[in-house]
């Protein structure tokens, strides 16, 4: 915001000077010899500047100086001078009135906008952080200053910044912000329930719906993300990704169906983006669907060839298909490049139970069990391998993992069920 | 030529009749559905919106000789309603008696069997050893055992017997678990509902049941259940050979503490040691098998063997079960029926425990739209590999108003499965005309010939509809073998014993068993395809006892009698 639209009146009375402003000046002993002042009527002058009256303001505001130099009515000159296009004159005012009174926040607030509009972005960001440390900042200055924090590596100073923000103005930006700075600082948590702060003072935003969503599901909460995601989607039917995101947070939700149907929706929205045909794939190998999955992880692959995530799905659906060998090359090829990778060494894992090379297969398994701690199938399968190598205790064990998963997985669907209302199917 | 010239040219050609639209794919006969023509004119009874759980269920179909002819019989049961729970005679069951050459004649009222309350599943087994196939019918409320009085008329016997169990039992399979040569009786059971207080429909708001059961089916109210609704115990009826049965399924390890909800069962040996093993389908939870610890109990050893969980460890909502030797290398495998967007899971078994082999089998992407119940392995073809069969249809008549996905509609097509014999089978239903795929909402299913033609036929039974009596019809089956058992009293049925036929480089192995499929039984003679071949070099009988009866050079086509020595 330039300084030439600004409202004065809210910086008038956000400034800590504004009542000796508006009230007769205190006079700390009587000067009995010289009359006193004409009381100063700055908030009349400043509506006078709001309503564009700037011949009038700047002669009632010289008047004033002239008897008694007042610093408040100093820094409404300059607003007037830069208001008249006189940003040096103006600037002149801002300091002297700095000079005469350094915590005047206003003054330095008005000094920082002049900067900014002569894109002197240093020198604004000087006068913002001393006006910072006076007082709360503008909400527009407050958000500059903030993006200036996080520009120069100070996400402390920033964050502060936006919190004071969004508490004074119930800023919804303010709060999109702070949750984009603590999703930087893998503080998603934390971003959400910011979010969800957002989300009460603008429950209708798209931003943030879209920004609440995205959140919900790098944190793998499902279940809010379905609460935005499934208006969202209906309110904005031709955007691929709002789909894109609705089938991700179904699949995560485990409703697998209902995802399919989603992303093929953004896949015919906005057909052939790698990670919609990636995700599709991954949710048809979970419908055991592997002939449907194959072909949109091949034509994701002829567009991505590295994409780590589409070869082990290839891996997984050739598995599925009983293509041992282009499964144990795909799911290796994706080892090769990543040996964490849960997919591959799931797939991996699989083939090698197939192949009945057990002791291969729990070394595998037990690596996807450890990427991803949620899904119950590597512990499934870690229970069948030990126990066809005869380990009744390392069966144990890993049923009893499994059987947890289970339980987890239990009741989120629980909770999607109760929360949403929108997944009644996924299991009976 | 441009593709839009080549569309045109074509267009004017048909018009002047100079081409002809392709011929629909040459469909042969395989079954025709005769159960008009036969005098079946059962119908099965559940109310209109299925708006409970336990209008879903029922019901089953047992194969039987009951009189001893020689000639397969038909018992289907039929269920009560919410509606009319209190009127005993609102569902009749029906036993239908074969007079030969595919005729039958309801003799439901004369044998006494017609109103088991509100019956679900049924088998069969000679419970008192003399010598006449008797009728068990689980059901809603209580059970009924009507023992066969060699008179062609039953008597109900099962409070007295012991066996009257309670509940709501589903399934139920007799064998001889302790080897004491009396059949033993194991119940399956389901979902505890109290009829007075029932949950209510698409909400569960009931007074005392249902808070967090699934009563919403992709946003639209159905029925609740099962999740999110009490299950019940299983019960292991102890035969003690005086006419009494004792409940012993707690002491005997497969009370089932879980209280799963039980469904289909299967007593077979899996391992081969010579005892009778139980296999337990449970709906969305896992399925139980116990192991036969040779000392009148039971060691639940499922999940080790790989069979209480799909390949990825979930819960499936399993209905029926088939058991067959489908690779001919005698071992009974497993094939699981199961809910939509869940695949039929094939477990093969590999000695001392199962691989899911379902997709490698190619048989689980078809099944994957469909809620699948009845299932058999038949060798329809008598080529001397087990084929499979299963029935479907789904539990909420309310899907045609939903956006089904994957799902099929409510009501849905058979699944016809060659065996390749590779270890892989291909669908094949729609080459054999459309009594196959015509759709339906299908749940007990029982396999046997009716006909004594060596081709075996299929009895479905449908949810409030009539039965499908599907008789073989097909043309260039191959020579057949049908192995009857008599056994020494008191398991006459000889349930428990392995028949294996070797005729040229065929090796095929059958197991004479009660219950299986879902909720219901096959005619316990074992029927062998020999394709070619004009006879069977061998036929070797492994009696409950497991002494061995052998049989060399036994001329096919025809129904072989092999007496327990």
């Amino acid at each position: 915001m330039s300084l030439a639209s600004h409202s004065f009146v809210l910086l008038l009375l956000s400034s800590p000077l504004a009542p000796q402003a508006v009230k007769p000046a205190p006079t700390a002993a009587p000067a009995a010899a010289r009359p006193a002042p004409p009381a100063v009527d700055l908030a009349a002058i400043a509506a006078l500047i709001e309503k564009g009256e700037l011949g009038p303001a700047e002669q009632q505001l010289r008047t004033i100086l002239a008897a008694s130099g007042n610093p408040a009515a100093r820094d409404l000159l300059g607003v007037v001078l830069a208001r008249q296009g006189q940003p040096d004159e103006a600037e002149r005012q801002f300091r002297q009135a700095l000079a005469a009174n350094p915590a005047l926040r206003g003054a330095r607030q008005h000094l920082a906008r002049l900067y900014l509009d002569q894109k002197r972005e240093a020198e604004a960001i000087v006068e913002l952080r001393e006006a910072a440390a006076l007082g709360p900042l503008e909400r527009d200055l407050g958000l500059k200053l903030a993006a200036a924090e996080v520009a120069e590596g100070h996400p402390v100073l920033a964050e502060r910044q936006l919190r004071s923000v969004a508490e004074r103005y119930q800023s919804v930006q303010a709060l999109m912000d702070l949750a984009r700075l603590q999703t930087r600082q893998k503080e998603t948590s934390a971003a959400l329930s910011t979010l969800r702060r957002a989300l009460a003072i603008a429950p209708n935003s798209e931003d943030v719906m879209n920004a609440f969503a995205q959140v919900s599901l790098a944190v793998r909460a499902p279940v809010p993300a379905l609460q935005v995601l499934e208006p969202l989607a209906r309110l904005c039917p031709s955007v691929a990704q709002y789909h894109y995101m609705l089938g991700i947070a179904l699949m995560q939700a485990g409703d697998i169906q209902a995802s399919t149907d989603a992303l093929k929706e953004a896949e015919r929205l906005d057909p052939g983006r790698p990670f919609t045909l990636v995700a599709l794939g991954l949710v048809l190998n979970t419908q055991k669907l592997y002939g449907e999955a194959k072909p949109h992880l091949v034509r994701s692959l002829d567009l991505e060839p590295d994409n780590i995530e589409a070869i082990a799905a290839l891996a997984e659906a050739e598995e599925g298909l009983g293509e041992l060998p282009a499964a144990e090359m795909h799911a290796q090829r994706a080892l090769a490049r990543s040996g964490d990778n849960a997919i591959g060494n799931l797939a991996l894992g699989m083939v090698r139970m197939k192949q009945e090379r057990y002791k291969e297969a729990c070394e595998a398994l037990a690596k996807a069990l450890v990427a991803d701690p949620a899904s119950p199938k590597a512990p499934y399968q870690l229970a069948l391998a030990w126990a066809r190598r005869g380990d009744e205790a390392q069966s144990k064990k890993y049923l009893e993992v499994y059987r947890q998963r289970v339980r987890e997985i239990d009741r989120l669907l629980e909770q999607v069920r109760a929360e949403t209302g929108i997944s009644g199917g996924m299991k009976r | 030529m441009r593709p839009a010239l080549a569309f045109l040219s074509c267009v004017l050609l048909a018009a002047a009749g100079l081409v002809q639209a392709p011929p629909p794919e040459a469909t042969k006969l395989l079954f025709r559905d005769v159960a008009r023509e036969a005098g079946i004119q059962f119908q099965h009874h559940a109310a209109p919106e299925k708006k409970y759980i336990m209008e879903s269920m029922s019901g089953g179909v047992a194969l039987l000789d009951y009189d001893g002819d020689g000639l397969v019989d038909i018992y289907l049961t039929d269920s009560l309603t919410v509606d009319t729970r209190h009127d005993p005679k609102a569902a009749r069951s029906a036993l239908y008696g074969n007079l030969g050459g595919f005729r039958f004649e309801d003799v439901t009222d004369r044998a006494g069997v017609g109103h088991p309350g509100w019956a679900m599943g049924v088998c069969t087994g000679d419970v008192d050893g003399d010598g006449a196939t008797d009728i068990y019918v689980a059901g809603l409320g209580r059970n009924y055992l009507y023992r066969n009085n060699r008179d062609s008329t039953f008597t109900e016997i099962a409070e007295r017997a012991g066996v009257a169990g309670g509940g709501w039992s589903t399934g139920c399979g007799f064998a001889d678990y302790d080897r004491d040569g009396h059949l033993d009786l194991f119940v399956s059971r389901y979902v505890h509902v109290d009829l007075e207080h029932l949950p209510e429909f698409g909400k569960g708001t009931g007074k005392a049941e249902g808070r967090g059961a699934t009563c919403q089916y992709r946003g639209v109210a159905v029925q609740c259940g099962p999740r999110g609704l009490p299950g019940e115990s299983d019960l292991l009826f102890h035969n003690d050979g005086n006419g009494r049965f004792t409940e012993v399924g707690e002491k005997a390890g497969v009370r089932d503490t879980h209280e799963y909800y039980g469904l289909g069962i299967a007593w077979f040996d899996y391992n081969a040691d010579g005892w009778p093993d139980l296999y337990v389908t449970n709906d969305s939870q896992p399925n139980y098998l116990y192991e036969n610890q040779k000392d009148g109990s039971f060691k639940e050893v499922g999940f080790p063997a790989g069979v209480a969980v799909s390949e990825d460890g979930s819960e499936q909502g399993s209905m029926g079960v088939a058991l067959g030797d489908y690779t001919n290398a005698g071992r009974p495998s497993l094939f699981v029926t199961n809910f939509a967007e869940e695949y039929n899971a094939l477990f093969r078994n590999d000695g001392d425990h199962f691989t899911d082999v379902s997709f490698r089998s190619k048989t689980a992407p078809a099944s994957l739209p469909l809620v699948m119940w009845g299932t058999a392995f038949l060798d329809y073809d008598n080529d001397g590999w087990e084929d499979l069969i299963a029935v479907a249809g789904h539990v909420y008549p309310q899907m045609d108003q939903v956006k089904t996905g994957a799902s099929a509609g409510y009501r849905q097509r058979k699944l016809l499965y060659h065996n390749n014999r590779d270890g892989t089978f291909e669908e094949l239903s729609r080459q054999f005309g459309t009594v196959l795929t015509d759709n339906h909402v299908s749940r007990g299913l029982a396999v046997g010939d009716l006909d004594n033609d060596g081709r075996l036929d299929v009895v479905v039974s449908d949810l409030d509809a009539p039965a499908q009596v599907l008789r073989n019809e097909l043309i260039g089956a191959g020579s057949w073998l049908i192995v009857a058992l008599e056994g020494k009293r008191p398991n006459t049925t000889a349930l428990g014993a392995v028949v294996t036929v070797a005729a040229g480089p065929l090796r095929m192995t059958r197991y004479l068993r009660s219950g299986t499929s879902y909720i219901s039984q096959d005619d316990v003679r074992q029927h062998f395809g020999l394709g070619t071949l004009a006879q069977a070099e061998l036929v070797e009988v492994r009696w409950p006892d497991q002494r061995v009866t052998r049989l060399a050079n036994v001329p096919a086509n025809r129904v072989l009698v092999v007496k327990q020595p």
